[in-house]
């Protein structure tokens, strides 16, 4: 990491050349991601930059992913976490697209119904929820149609 | 099934979030044709076919009611209750005993313990489901056959106020009914319940906006009410049996109550009825449980019949 020029108060983390950079987390949410995306296992550089100043968001996190884009599914979960977050794709050293994450309408197959009397999870079944509210975050299973809220979320998150 | 029954209500009957207005009124208008025709005339709706009848778990009410309904259409039924005899025992999976049966039927009924059993038996069957009961979730039928109820004895599902009784926490029949009211216009829900049992904050958000509804005392509700829903307060959902056996008697409905409530005021329940509505109730005019239960199978041969398409 060439650190030279960089004012020794400041954090210097270098571009990435390929790869995806998530802003606009927020606070301290990047861990619970990291996590989602088992970057812990991960072969490219990560960073994780948490509790950064924002002017919109007071303090929010950022996420540095070298060597790999996201697919649908790990955008899904993202999204359902933090939405708001901005997904940018690097490649070449540039961003060549920058995305909005909004609490996707429904979702298939990225969570486990939290219902132990779900059918779902006593048989194998592609688990369906559909947002029934955004704020606060509300999920309702398309088979035991039971509710969920924003706090068992990450708990449901396979 | 013809394209004009599939477009007005669906394949399936699972559950009442399904439904609106629209769908409720025709089936409750399909159940009263039904129910005028002459038995001889109602043999012949679906001769010929065959409802499959798969309860696994035991519900010896609602079976007899199905059973009822399909066989006064004229359809054969074949089936099991309880899974101690079928290869579920064995342990074939739902998915597989579903696709079985709708290759032997033109129709399942089913009833489950575990929720969304029906649903997912909706995703491989290739023949119509009704769900009978899966787990807490839904019962439709009992929905339809509740409002039916009211239909017949007030002549409107509007400009009602209805009282919902005891278990207001656990139980799935007033969930569903006061979903479905929330369809119908100027409708007003009063709940009567003890504080452990109150209706579920997030079917209390459902509801916003779309029908009033108000806490209220067992007394209060009889002054105002044109229906009260009694349900059964169940002694295995308290912690504290002492609680149970203080809160039993404040839900028990006697003779004298009925003597302050408002005119016409009707009085129903899902059965099985334990101790909540005393039995010298039964003789009064106010009393429609009975009648109420017995109007699950015009409702039940609606739907069999609109499902098989043999009734637009």
């Amino acid at each position: 990491m060439n650190t030279d020029n960089a004012p020794k108060d400041k954090l210097a983390i270098t571009k990435i050349m390929f790869g995806t950079v998530i802003d606009h987390i927020p606070n301290k949410m990047s861990f619970k991601i990291s996590s989602i995306l088992n970057l812990q296992n991960s072969n490219g550089a990560i960073a994780v930059i948490s509790s950064a100043k924002s002017k919109n968001m007071g303090k929010k996190d950022i996420l540095k992913i070298e060597g790999r884009h996201l697919n649908s599914s790990e955008l899904d979960k993202i999204a359902l976490l933090a939405p708001g977050a901005t997904i940018n794709i690097i490649d070449d050293s540039k961003v060549i697209s920058k995305t909005l994450l909004s609490t996707p309408a429904q979702v298939s197959g990225i969570l486990k119904c939290f219902n132990p009397n779900c059918i779902t999870n006593h048989e194998k079944t592609t688990t369906k929820f559909k947002t029934v509210s955004r704020a606060p975050l509300k999920i309702r299973c398309f088979y035991c149609e039971r509710t969920f809220d924003e706090d068992i979320l990450e708990r449901m998150i396979k | 099934m013809n394209a004009e029954t599939a477009m007005n209500f669906g394949k399936n009957i699972i559950s009442v979030r399904d439904m609106d207005r629209k769908t409720i009124e025709h089936i409750l208008l399909t159940a009263k044709k039904i129910e005028e025709m002459p038995q001889n005339k109602r043999m012949e709706i679906a001769r010929g076919y065959t409802v499959a009848s798969l309860f696994f778990e035991p519900s010896t009410r609602t079976m007899l009611s199905f059973d009822t309904a399909a066989k006064n259409l004229g359809c054969s039924v074949i089936g099991f209750s309880g899974t101690e005899s079928t290869s579920v025992k064995k342990g074939e999976t739902l998915a597989d005993t579903i696709r079985m049966a709708s290759a032997y039927s033109d129709l399942i009924v089913m009833r489950h313990p575990l929720e969304g059993a029906s649903r997912r038996a909706a995703d491989v069957s290739a023949v119509p489901i009704i769900n009978a009961g899966d787990g807490a979730n839904q019962h439709p039928t009992q929905t339809l056959l509740d409002l039916y109820t009211i239909l017949k004895s007030k002549g409107t599902l509007d400009n009602l106020t209805i009282a919902l009784a005891g278990d207001l926490k656990y139980g799935r029949t007033v969930h569903s009914l006061a979903y479905a009211l929330s369809f119908f216009n100027n409708n007003k829900l009063l709940f009567v319940a003890p504080k452990a049992l109150e209706m579920p904050n997030d079917l209390i958000a459902e509801l916003d906006g779309k029908i009033e509804t108000e806490e209220a005392t067992i007394t209060e509700a009889l002054k105002s009410a044109d229906i009260l829903y009694m349900t059964r307060i169940q002694k295995e959902r308290f912690l504290d049996p002492q609680e149970y056996e203080q809160l039993r008697g404040t839900y028990v409905l006697t003779k004298d109550m009925l003597e302050n409530a408002k005119k016409g005021l009707k009085v129903m329940h899902p059965l099985p009825r334990v101790d909540e509505i005393s039995t010298e109730v039964d003789s009064t005019e106010n009393a429609i449980y009975f009648t109420q239960a017995k109007n699950g199978v015009p409702t039940r041969m609606a739907l069999i019949a609109m499902l098989l398409g043999v009734l637009k």
